[in-house]
């Protein structure tokens, strides 16, 4: 009994990689799209802040204190005559250094100790997680808070604090993400041919774990912003004279209510990059498919 | 099942104490203290800043320092505020606590309510356009910061229409009206796509298609199957909320000058006060962890998998 | 006698409109089920036979499913055409089904003399008291030990073929005329399999049921039904009685299976035979017949024209050009 038969030759059909479908979902996506524009904005905005702003961001001029939006000043002035637009444009840079700095250094300690804790297990495992219970257990702005207080308010410190709040849930996702790839088969296999652990983790874990790292980068950008405006508006986080929005929403004092281009504008910015950032967190998770459970 | 308890009680106890380490050690690791704040006109001689360490007791080492502090705790004397020694922290907190727990509780109710009532309608007419419109709400909203759309509301409904008073307070609910939207309102958005994801999770569900198989029409099959099941990540999520807003109120505080705990909080961060700020931090640690706690119990109890597990151990 | 059989089935057609296309799952297939009939409905994943059933009773959800054509009728009434009402009348009462994974076919916080009782409760009016009492027998002629214990128990304190067993309980408590099987052994390891086969086909005898079996295993078949329906890429491509079929295969497809059984070339060390190819993608389904491209026996007419249904032997067709 015939047992094949030939087939017509079928053209190959060519299949889009992993990333490439991720940025199609992603390119659908609306608010996603707005994060970036935006994003790329404000970066651009912030670096050349020096170039773009009309003023300098401390330039006090007694003359035109508390003015409304102008020709000569687009956003207005302060109570000192500073310009508002130069110091939104200057007030980018604390956001971005506090939202991505801070979050990069958290997964640079966070990531690493969570492999090593969910591949190694034992003693190093029992303490990381009794860390990452301990820090889970509270608040951030409860550490965060005390933090400052003992290192006095800075760009610096503020910085140092929050890292130390959100190293936890980069640690933790990756460690969940380890302990269940280390018990897939393709890693045990690996391991029964001898391959070394750390070939194992770059080669076999590694690329499964990188959307869903990416993903938790980008999720925690948004609560570090509202961190930083948080802070700031509370005293605690870029002190004046240097522009922050939080700070300047804080510094509007009395004035708010009769000058409302004062907050308005800081308002603004805020609530536009949170959502930005937002975007894209939500954007990516759409676009990888994550289903976090952890 | 009780050794289940006895062991999460005895976790959070850990971290308490912990804490209690960590901010103490910490507090008194910084050079300074609280005579440095306020109208020093002059610097103070070595002389003068011993008799203020002997007065605040920091001269002693740091580990009877913390060992005395540690057994007035347990008693809960936490001192007196550097700046208020006429009173005690613990007075302090428990004259300041209605005040946050309002507006944070108010506020996460408000939150809760409108959050589920969102999400359940958003997910039972799943990809319909109302439920990408409140999707997307959920998502807008939740972005705007409290005490940033409280400047907002103060404006609009303070100053242009006098509605309600811009900040401040006297015993009148008309104050809280103001931050306890500009509190709330924000967490909407997070509660009703929580509360849609946990829907959806549950509605599509195998054993959803086979209750329907049996013939039980929507609403029972919404009420036994669905929502049981949905209920339980609901409520371990939604329940620490109530805390957390009551303790995470201090922004929308400064917004509208209400004189709670965060105000305290912020302000005693500021002046070094380190036996109010120790006190506010550990009775705020303590309010969290018990509702971890409560909603570890919780979590037992309507979980039927969880319970025997637990009744195993 | 009633003369008329106990389901009908004419030209169902069932597809689904997905971004990526119309999937046309189920493309006109029409069989009957007499009363006490044992149906077995063979095919490869995605040939349509899940499809198909859960259409009938309408459980698929209706976008992106939709019910394109054709009828359905359960002793005369159409049950495609039934308000939600009637046919949550039908469901449980008349018509019950026993699903692939046991697993997640249970709800796990309420426990499984709950689940069973609320079968009786919504279809039979019983109070829960009653319902409860009818469900410890039940449990126990399903063959689940220390029945009033475990009535009290959550699903995930039964092992995969208990929890299978429940579901079969759950299916039978209002004794309907119909039961539809849809590959409940396919989860569960071959021992239990067994167990749950020769379970239904007592249950069969006792209550007098229809059953529709629905596999891609043709042993169970072989053991379990008296007609068999083969299904591929939603059609049904050869239908007759169980003997007929496996003695006597028309298409090429029922032969292909049927020779892909291992059977000799395991002694022997004979190569394994399969068929060539893969199936076809249910959303561009050629003109003609669907079989041809991994047919050894086909002609020009098989890419123009599709098949019907034609005679091969008593009361057994087949979908092919070249009988």
């Amino acid at each position: 009994m015939t047992t094949s038969v030939t087939l017509p030759v079928q053209p190959p059909v060519r299949y889009a990689g992993f990333w490439a479908g991720a940025w199609r979902r992603f390119r659908r996506n609306f608010l996603a799209m707005y994060g970036i524009i935006f994003v790329s904005i404000i970066v651009i905005v912030a670096i050349f802040a020096p170039i773009l702003a009309p003023y300098g961001p401390l330039e006090v001029d007694v003359k035109h204190t508390l003015e409304a939006p102008s020709l000569i000043h687009l956003m207005g002035t302060d109570a000192v005559g500073r310009d508002l637009l130069s110091r939104i444009m200057f007030g980018a840079r604390p956001m971005l250094l506090v939202g991505v700095i801070t979050q990069v250094i958290a997964m640079l300690i966070g990531v690493p100790l969570g492999i090593i804790a969910g591949y190694a297990g034992g003693i190093f495992n029992y303490v990381v997680q009794r860390l990452v219970d301990f820090f889970s257990a509270l608040p951030w702005y409860l550490l965060v808070l005390f933090l400052i207080m003992i290192l006095t308010p800075s760009l610096t410190n503020l910085i140092i604090a929050l890292t130390i709040t959100s190293w936890v849930y980069p640690c933790r996702v990756s460690r969940g993400l380890t302990l269940s790839v280390r018990e897939m088969d393709y890693a045990e296999a690996a391991r029964a041919l001898g391959i070394p652990t750390w070939r194992i983790l770059i080669n076999h874990i590694l690329p499964q774990t990188a959307p869903l790292l990416l993903w938790s980068f980008a999720v925690g950008i948004p609560t570090l912003v509202f961190a930083e405006a948080g802070m700031s508006f509370l005293g605690l986080g870029i002190r004046p004279p240097d522009p922050s929005w939080g700070q300047m929403l804080g510094t509007a004092g009395q004035f708010w209510q009769f000058f409302p281009h004062m907050f308005l504008f800081p308002s603004l910015m805020i609530i536009l990059s949170i959502l930005a950032f937002q975007g894209l967190a939500d954007g990516l998770r759409t676009a990888i498919d994550v289903n976090v459970n952890i | 099942m009780l050794r289940h308890i006895l062991r999460s009680l005895a976790g959070i106890l850990w971290v308490i104490l912990l804490l209690s380490i960590f901010t103490f050690v910490l507090s008194r690791a910084v050079p300074g203290g609280p005579w440095d704040v306020g109208d020093i006109k002059f610097p103070l001689t070595e002389h003068q800043i011993d008799l203020y360490k002997a007065k605040y007791g920091l001269d002693k080492p740091i580990l009877e320092q913390y060992l005395l502090w540690l057994r007035n705790a347990v008693t809960l004397d936490f001192g007196s505020p550097y700046l208020a020694p006429e009173m005690t922290v613990t007075g302090l907190i428990m004259k300041l606590l209605p005040y946050s727990a309002l507006v944070g509780g108010l506020a996460a109710t408000l939150a809760l309510i409108l959050g589920i009532i969102l999400g359940a309608i958003a997910a039972s007419k799943q990809n319909s356009l109302l439920d990408i419109i409140i999707n997307s709400f959920a998502i807008v909203i939740g972005t705007i910061p409290g005490f940033v759309l409280g400047f907002l509301l103060a404006y609009y409904f303070g100053v242009k229409l006098h509605w309600f008073p811009t900040g401040g307070w006297e015993n009148q609910p008309k104050y809280l009206v103001l931050p306890v939207v500009a509190y709330g309102f924000p967490a909407i958005g997070g509660v009703a796509r929580w509360t849609r994801q946990c829907m959806v999770e549950a509605m599509s569900a195998d054993y959803v298609r086979t209750a329907h198989s049996k013939g039980v029409r929507q609403a029972g099959v919404m009420a036994r199957h669905v929502l049981r099941n949905a209920a339980i990540p609901m409520v371990t999520s939604f329940l620490p909320m109530i805390p957390g807003m009551m303790t995470g109120s201090m922004f929308i505080e400064r917004t509208f000058g209400i004189p709670g705990l965060g105000q305290y909080f912020v302000n005693s961060a500021n002046t070094r006060d380190y036996p109010l700020i120790i006190g506010i931090t550990i009775f705020w640690a303590v309010l969290i962890t018990t509702t971890y706690l409560i909603t570890d119990i919780l979590y037992v109890i309507i979980d039927p998998r969880v319970r025997l597990e637990a009744k195993k151990q | 006698m009633e003369n008329r059989p106990l389901l009908e089935v004419n030209n169902l057609e069932v597809a689904f409109f997905t971004k990526d296309g119309v999937v046309r799952a189920v493309n006109g297939i029409s069989y009957a089920v007499e009363e006490g009939d044992i149906l077995g409905v063979v095919g490869e994943s995605g040939c349509g036979k899940s499809v198909s059933m859960m259409s009938m009773l309408r459980l698929l959800p209706e976008p992106p499913a939709r019910i394109m054509g054709g009828q359905a009728l359960l002793n005369g009434r159409d049950l495609l055409r039934m308000k939600s009402a009637e046919i949550n009348r039908v469901r449980g009462a008349e018509i019950a089904i026993v699903f692939q994974d046991p697993m997640t076919s249970l709800n796990p916080v309420m426990t499984i003399g709950d689940q069973i009782a609320e079968s009786m409760q919504v279809n039979l009016g019983l109070s829960h008291h009653q319902a409860i009492q009818k469900t410890i027998q039940l449990l126990e002629r399903v063959g689940i030990p220390k029945p009033a214990d475990r009535v009290k128990d959550y699903p995930h304190q039964f092992s995969g073929g208990m929890r299978q067993r429940v579901m079969i309980a759950i299916a039978i408590s209002c004794q309907p005329k119909l039961l539809i099987a849809d590959e409940p052994s396919t989860a569960l390891d071959v021992t239990i399999q067994a167990q749950i086969v020769d379970l239904v086909k007592q249950l069969q005898k006792e209550l007098d049921m229809a059953v529709i079996w629905i596999t891609h295993d043709l042993g169970v078949i072989a053991r379990l039904a008296k007609r068999v329906n083969v299904m591929y890429a939603g059609y049904i491509v050869e239908m007759g009685p169980i003997i007929s079929v496996f003695k006597r295969p028309a298409h090429p497809y029922t032969i292909g299976l049927l020779g892909s059984l291992p059977g000799k070339q395991v002694a022997t060390d004979q190569d394994l035979i399969y068929i060539e190819g893969a199936p076809p993608d249910m959303i561009r389904l050629p003109k003609g017949c669907p079989f041809e491209l991994r047919c050894p026996y086909r002609s020009d007419v098989c890419s123009d024209e599709h098949p019907p249904l034609a005679s091969v032997g008593k009361d057994h067709q087949a979908a092919c050009w070249n009988l």
